[in-house]
């Protein structure tokens, strides 16, 4: 029973990073069937900016780390995925991970290539105890908050102007720009959601992880990019959910396997992965009109 | 919207389109006045989609001109166009499947500076008025085909039309249900002050609805008058023949 409540509170912890994650690359496939995979390094860059920033006071750390990722999602969109906007999925495919690249490796030119420690919000580590039963605050802090942000963006895309128009653009990107939907503005807006949850992803991640390397964020977008396909491009519920497939199926894993064969977790993840694609090749909640935009 | 309101006439001066080596439209001319119900027909293949497409910006030109009175317009785009106050309908209808019905005609307001709640009030408004008020809340995906052109338009009026071109609204509509549909764009041109351009098969619509009649066959003009005029046109006869029925 105790082991059990661990290994939900675990998977869903993790299951609510992997669906954040998705959940960025998803918003932005959706409306430009651009998968971005600097969507990691936006989070590589959102715990950097933590370290950088943290000597002065925590809270602070996190707003301006969030404001910086906004802008460099933001600043990346501009400068180098509008350009290639109407060309062809591979190009736009290309182009991220040429940011992706060129974020990784300018970090490796200011902070070196090698991990760096940090420890960001230690209380955070500590558990709530409950009888025998052991719960990292963190763990609950990060399905919350996701709870939350899920919660907020729901309200957005159904309730606002600009989220009606965006659900309209992700499924028709033409027949919303005819009806007068701003393509620069829906865009913009979904690189800073996406940008958003990046940075909250970068806090958790730093909290949980403890260390921080410029390839950080490889990891994380692969499986945000496969979580989405997991869900069926284009649907935003299907990313959230994928997400959280893979989250439980990494915690069952890692809580399943014989010890020996732990490192090799992540083999067993995307094995899953594949018998899922088979068995569902549309992805197991395919969008209503995941179509590829005409 | 004050250009949209202002504008008389739509049309194209000798546009010709091509496609490869064949023309689609050749050297054609036409006028949609805003106080008018304009039928275009003419056989399969004539050139009718290509010439909405002309219009509404979809399809540039080879030759010619596209115009709003003494504004040119080639060479825009849909969305400009669009904004000018020229909108269309798709013979694929084309609604965003996932969004509710009222969300579908609220999108519609995007382009106009129209607050949240008051663009879905109008919406619902239009719903109403075309008859579909009761299905506001229903998945667009899920309407049946007639249902589905009646959002189309509703949504095409969102945008605040001068101009409203109409691919085929009848196509999958029962019969019984047509004099209500044409009743419904009678009261278009008359209710949203827009001028009406109906491309469509069903002979029936055409002729009850249109004041005016505009013919083309192999991308060319072939006839214009009233309907009575252009069914007793001996050329009209000629394109038809053995096609119309089909």
């Amino acid at each position: 029973m105790t082991t059990a409540i661990q290994v939900i509170v675990d998977a869903l912890s993790v299951g609510s990073l992997y669906a954040l994650t998705a959940l960025g690359i998803g918003l932005i496939f959706g409306i430009m069937r651009l998968i971005n995979f600097a969507h990691g390094e936006f989070v590589m860059i959102g715990a950097y900016m933590l370290m950088a920033i943290v000597a002065q006071y925590e809270p602070l750390a996190i707003i301006v780390a969030m404001v910086l990722v906004v802008v460099l999602a933001l600043f990346s969109e501009r400068i180098a995925f509008r350009p290639v906007r109407n060309a062809s999925p591979t190009t736009m495919l290309v182009t991220s991970f040429a940011v992706s690249y060129f974020l990784q490796y300018l970090f490796v030119m200011i902070y070196g290539a090698r991990p760096k420690g940090f420890e960001f919000l230690a209380g955070l580590a500590e558990p709530f105890v409950i009888g025998t039963i052991r719960i990292p605050k963190l763990n609950v802090a990060i399905v919350a908050v996701t709870i939350v942000l899920l919660a907020g963006l729901a309200l957005f895309l159904t309730r606002s102007r600009f989220g009606v128009q965006m659900r309209a653009a992700a499924l028709n990107f033409r027949m919303a720009r005819l009806l007068g939907v701003r393509a620069d503005r829906v865009i913009a807006v979904a690189f800073a959601l996406s940008g958003i949850l990046a940075g909250v992803t970068a806090i958790f991640i730093t909290v949980q992880g403890g260390t921080l390397s410029p390839g950080m964020g490889v990891q994380l977008a692969l499986i945000g990019f496969v979580a989405t396909i997991i869900g069926g491009m284009g649907s935003l519920i299907g990313a959230v959910l994928g997400g959280y497939f893979i989250g439980v199926v990494t915690v069952l894993l890692q809580f399943g396997l014989p010890l020996e064969m732990r490192p090799y977790r992540e083999a067993f993840v995307f094995a899953a992965v594949i018998l899922v694609l088979l068995a569902r090749p549309q992805g197991l909640f395919r969008g209503a009109e995941a179509r590829e935009r005409v | 919207m004050t250009a949209a309101n202002a504008l008389a006439t739509l049309g194209t001066d000798g546009v010709t389109v091509r496609f490869g080596g064949l023309a689609a439209l050749e050297d054609l001319t036409l006028e949609l006045a805003r106080d008018e119900i304009l039928g275009l027909i003419g056989p399969n293949g004539a050139g009718k989609s290509t010439l909405i497409n002309v219009l509404s910006g979809f399809q540039p030109v080879a030759a010619g001109r596209v115009y709003a009175d003494s504004r040119t317009l080639t060479g825009r785009r849909p969305h400009e166009l669009s904004h000018l106050g020229i909108a269309r309908t798709f013979q694929a209808v084309r609604l965003f499947a996932g969004l509710s019905v009222l969300e579908n005609v609220a999108a519609g307001f995007s382009g106009r500076p129209v607050a949240r709640r008051a663009a879905r009030t109008r919406a619902l408004e239009i719903l109403d008025w075309i008859g579909l008020g009761a299905k506001a809340q229903a998945i667009a995906g899920t309407l049946p085909y007639g249902d589905e052109r009646r959002v189309g338009i509703a949504r095409a009026l969102a945008t605040g039309p001068a101009f409203l071109l109409l691919d085929e609204p009848a196509a999958g509509t029962n019969e019984e249900d047509i004099p209500s549909l044409m009743s419904m764009i009678a009261r278009i041109r008359d209710e949203f002050d827009c001028g009406v351009l109906v491309v469509e098969h069903n002979m029936g619509l055409i002729m009850g609805l249109c004041s005016r009649v505009h013919v083309i066959d192999h991308g060319r003009t072939i006839a214009i008058g009233s309907p009575r005029a252009v069914q007793d046109d001996p050329e009209v006869r000629q394109a038809y023949l053995g096609e119309d029925e089909a």
